[in-house]
């Protein structure tokens, strides 16, 4: 009894100081959250909080950083790891992000065409439900003839296809990349087919909602520069699925949303979006521009679940929604105190290289470039708390999808927007390559950037994602034997990151048969040879089941 | 070698004790795995789910788990997942509690808890656009009446708060009507009208008349000289009417130089002021001698010529050119006490770019002197050439230094350091020096004994404007400084 007691004890000691990579069951790749608890509505904030969001993002958080010394040990410490990850160091798919070209090849036409199955407006009237007057490029609601609403911006006068070119191709690649977006087009609309909804209503100066009048209308067709057959280059949007519910948060979670259990801040979906903010030089990427929606399932009851999407683009590349980007942005946040406080001490001697940027040869594309673009020094205009608290395992894991965003993906996505100057076109898919180069670059230093194990027969590969690979691969093998210490089964070099495990396995099985089927883990890790030095490894977790290996975990050294 | 990220999962786990760190161990270290969690249970498998769209992958509509094979998918996998071997399932992660991190960051709590309050008055204002029913409360549609409040804050006075009315073009020609004031903590007020009209039949010329009555029950005086000490601060008390009219006699519209001619009358009494920080002037065995014209009325016809030549390229952020300005006036008693005043003065200032973007030097140099202009008389007050804090040095206290000669230099380097946006407001700060003295005889004026200080300043500016300017300036007697809201360079 005693005996079975000890037995039991030991058992339970071993299983607990197992890695979590060997409980089952193990994470597949790509997995997929659990399906959302259903709940009624959230109830949407009572208060705007766009001014509030910029003051606390750009002046009360930095002041509660200055201050506060578990900013510094966070710091110091590397990061506080993601939480929305599972043991292969990918991000599930959820409300929040679904694996698209990380999980499989997107030919250039599903890039191209975007998310959904975009169905135009149906031809006839659109008629004008609310409309948003104030600001150089005022917005419209529109309903077509079939009854669905579509939201319509337009360019700045003074930089046609500017804003509307810059939506669509962050919108596309976004997307691609796997975030939630709402769908949208570009449509060459014929302004003759406005016409004003009589209960149509806009937002007066004091935020009042009030009737839009035919001049009202005509005041804002006036100011928007048709062409002379009175068309005018639009972008079409749906609305995202279910029912608006304001933004959501970079930080925290939303209280009456019983899904909503990981603070945004350690979620590496959001966290990994700097990436493709830097690479597409997104610098609004605020509270503003994200959206939660309702999703209802159960109608009867009212019950759903909330979606997470990421809306408005404009501030892409060289748009900053009713303007060009100025200088400076994407250089520095729009209060960049440390910034401000470095240049009032240099007495004026140091300027900033950004001062002397000039914008591209072409009206739709402005201020966007390569050449000074820094991953670690581009800035969004206002701190963004999930970019601030990114690690690297973050920044790489968004790295690995935008290093399968190539040439031809973005080329497909330009395309989309539909650039009337192929020159411009060509310049825009320049320079994303030349920022994703020093972005993968930046992204890949000091790590081992192989990814995607894939198991044929007892032969395991990786693929490398490196830009320039160089030497081949040292590969370590052990039977991870959980506390008993591990066990060398094989050692080589390769050409490519592949072994073939059936030797080692039979060395393993050779060395304790009963051993091996209890506690039947294998790693292998890899390395590339710099030098002397061994260089960042890679370790990938197998378990060995019958005759065939299922990958099980993934670490990764920086 | 132990890696840079085990380190860090170490100190994680030593500092802050239930901070989650998924890497594992470097394999060189072959160290035991860390404890793990409790696996969590496999979730519910509930009908509805998140949607998925056709690029994202299967077009099913759930997530719940399920043996359905998965495009692609080989049997053996299937079989993994039918055993419970592998799930497609996310098993989401109880959030760490993370304690010692928490307490670590309780001054940023207690940082953001005190802006609380401040968030919510914001998200009103937003909200209701408070901002804009003020602003647009306080004038009518065209912009041709409006109220403008007016606040002054003064480290000796305190607070004061005000509101002007002005009227513009109520009768269509551009006329321009202004009256308000203002009120001090310390019950010091400030009323004042104005009134200006262009003239088309003059060339342009505009007349502008100013109608002031101002109780000031701390007026700092040092006494008249250079060597006054700083401990020599008495008050005055100064009531005091100025009306003045002035008419362009070059219109400014088309040429760089341009003048005024100014006439007025002015009435003052001075009596013993009042201040918690000081005496008051005119205490029996005071070794600072009251001014002449102390504890009485004086009242004074003013004649006024002022020429200047403006080749600024802008008024504010400026970056090159030359502002010179020549002062004659003539402030005669009409009363039988003989108080009357002749100054003249002039000043200069000029603007070099000493680098691009916005880097500028600044050179002023000013002179001035006042004399009796009828022999004996006494000078007023008023009329002496002033140095200190508003007055060319800017590290010393207000009003600090009297007589009837002075002048004062300042060389300041001037560098933009922020921009909002694209917009034309500009931060600049200006590193700069002052020099200066009075005296009362020429041979005394040019003595190599003079007042200096260095500081720096900021300002907020547009290319038209000065907005606001902040300046510090440390001489020997302590560190002085100034604000400006608003007023042009």
């Amino acid at each position: 009894m005693r005996g079975s007691l000890l037995a039991c004890a030991a058992f339970a000691c071993l299983v607990a100081c197992a890695p979590s990579w060997k409980q089952t069951p193990h994470d597949e790749r790509f997995q997929r959250a659990a399906a959302p608890r259903l709940h009624p509505r959230p109830a949407p904030e009572s208060l705007p909080t766009d001014w509030w969001d910029r003051m606390t993002s750009s002046t009360v958080l930095p002041l509660g950083h200055l201050v506060s010394p578990g900013y510094y040990a966070s710091g110091a410490l590397g990061g506080r790891d993601a939480l929305d990850v599972n043991r292969l160091g990918e991000v599930p798919d959820s409300t929040w992000f679904e694996n698209r070209i990380g999980r499989r090849a997107l030919t250039p036409g599903e890039i191209e065409r975007g998310p959904g199955d975009w169905t135009a407006p149906a031809p006839g009237p659109l008629t004008v439900i609310s409309g948003k007057l104030e600001g150089a490029t005022p917005g419209l609601v529109l309903r077509d003839s079939t009854g669905r609403v579509f939201y319509a911006k337009v360019d700045p006068p003074a930089f046609r296809e500017l804003s509307t070119g810059a939506e669509i191709v962050a919108q596309r690649l976004l997307h691609a990349a796997g975030y939630l977006v709402p769908d949208m087009q570009l449509l060459d609309l014929s302004l003759e087919r406005l016409v004003l909804d009589p209960h149509a209503t806009r937002l007066n100066s004091y935020r009042q909602l009030v009737p839009m009048t035919r001049e009202h209308l005509r005041e804002l067709i006036s100011n928007l520069n048709p062409t002379s057959s009175y068309r005018l280059r639009t972008l079409v949007s749906l609305s995202t699925p279910g029912e608006s519910m304001g933004p959501f948060s970079y930080r925290g979670i939303r209280a009456d949303d019983p899904n909503d259990r990981i603070a945004h801040e350690r979620r590496r979906s959001l966290r990994g979006l700097w990436v493709f903010a830097a690479w597409l030089s997104n610098t609004d990427v605020r509270r503003q521009n994200t959206l939660d929606s309702f999703v209802v399932v159960d109608a009867r009851r009212h019950l759903g679940y909330v979606r997470h999407n990421l809306i408005d683009f404009g501030n892409s590349l060289g748009a900053a929604g009713e303007r060009d980007k100025y200088r400076g942005e994407g250089y520095e946040e729009e209060f960049d105190w440390p910034a401000i406080g470095l240049r009032l001490l240099a007495t004026g001697l140091r300027y900033d290289d950004w001062s002397l940027l000039r914008s591209s040869p072409y009206p739709s594309v402005a201020i966007f470039e390569a050449k000074l673009f820094e991953p670690e020094g581009w800035r969004p205009n206002y701190p963004n708390p999930a970019f601030d608290e990114a690690t690297a395992e973050d920044t790489f894991w968004a790295a690995s999808i935008l290093a399968r965003l190539d040439r031809a993906a973005i080329t497909a996505a330009v395309r989309a927007a539909r650039y009337s100057d192929p020159r411009a076109a060509r310049y825009i898919i320049d320079v994303l390559m030349a920022r994703r180069a020093k972005m993968l670059a930046y992204a890949f230093t000091g790590l081992l950037p192989l990814v995607d194990p894939t198991v044929s027969g007892h032969r395991v590969a990786m693929t490398d994602l490196a830009p320039r690979r160089g030497a081949g691969y040292r590969h370590l093998v052990r039977w991870d034997r959980t506390g008993r210490g591990d066990q060398e089964l094989a050692r080589g070099d390769s050409p490519t990151p592949s072994v073939d495990l059936a030797p080692a396995i039979a060395r393993a099985r050779q060395l304790d048969a009963s051993g091996f089927a209890a506690d039947p883990f294998l790693t292998i890790t890899w390395w590339r040879p710099r030098g002397s030095e061994s260089g960042p490894r890679v370790e990938l977790h197998l378990r060995v089941q019958g005759d065939h290996l299922i990958p099980v975990g993934l670490w990764r050294e920086h | 070698m132990i890696s840079r990220r085990a380190l860090a999962a170490g100190l994680i786990v030593l500092v802050a004790g239930s901070t989650a760190a998924s890497g594992e161990p470097p394999p060189a270290a072959f160290a035991p795995p860390p404890p793990s969690p409790a696996p969590a249970p496999p979730p519910d498998p509930a009908p509805p789910g998140p949607p998925s769209t056709p690029a994202a992958a299967p077009a099913a509509p759930s997530t719940a788990p399920s043996t359905a094979a998965d495009p692609g998918q080989t049997a053996t996998a299937r079989a993994d997942r039918a055993a419970g071997i592998t799930t497609p399932i996310w098993r989401e992660p109880d959030e760490p509690l993370d304690l010692p991190w928490h307490i670590l960051s309780l001054p940023e709590y207690v940082v953001e808890l005190l802006f609380t309050p401040l968030g919510f008055v914001v998200g009103l204002v937003e909200r209701d656009r408070v901002d804009r029913r003020i602003f647009d409360f306080l004038r009518n549609d065209a912009g041709t009446v409006k109220v403008v409040p007016t606040f002054k804050f003064s480290g000796g006075d305190g607070l004061g708060l005000g509101a002007s009315l002005e009227l513009q073009s109520l009768l269509g020609r551009g006329e321009k009507l202004e009256m308000g004031g203002v009120v001090l903590v310390n019950r010091d007020y400030k009323l004042a009208a104005g009134y200006e009209q262009s003239f088309a039949s003059l060339d342009g010329r505009t007349l502008e008349t100013s109608l002031e009555y101002e109780l000031n029950q701390d007026l700092d005086f040092y006494g008249i000289g250079n060597d006054t000490r700083k401990a020599d601060h008495r008050v005055i008390e100064r009531r005091g009417i100025d009306a003045i009219a002035s008419m362009e006699v070059f219109s400014r519209a088309s040429h760089d130089s341009y003048g005024l001619l100014e006439l007025g009358y002015q009435r003052a009494t001075t009596g013993r002021g009042s201040d918690a920080n000081a005496d008051p002037v005119g205490e029996p065995g005071d070794t600072v001698p009251p001014p002449a014209d102390f504890d009485r009325a004086t009242s004074h016809a003013l004649v006024g010529l002022v020429m200047r030549h403006d080749s600024r390229d802008t008024p504010a952020r400026t970056q090159r050119g030359v502002l010179a300005e020549v002062r004659t006036r003539l402030s005669t008693g009409l009363d039988k006490a003989n108080f009357s005043a002749l100054s003249i003065g002039g000043q200069v200032t000029g603007y070099v770019p000493v680098l691009p973007l916005y880097r500028v030097l600044v050179g002023s140099l000013a002179v001035e002197g006042v004399l009796p202009p009828y022999g004996n008389g006494e000078i007023p007050l008023d009329e002496y050439v002033l140095l200190g804090r508003k007055d060319g040095l800017r590290g010393f206290p207000n009003y600090r230094f009297r007589d009837q000669l002075g002048w004062w230099g300042s060389l300041e380097y001037r560098y933009p350091i922020y921009r909002y946006q694209d917009s034309p407001f500009v931060l600049s700060p200006g590193l700069f020096a002052d020099v200066g003295r009075v005296a009362s005889t020429f041979t005394e004026l040019w003595q190599p004994t003079f007042h200096w200080d260095v500081g720096i300043g900021i300002a907020g500016e547009v290319e038209t404007s000065l907005i606001i300017r902040f300046d510090v300036g440390y001489s020997k007697e302590g560190i002085g400084t100034t604000f400006t809201l608003g007023k042009e360079l």
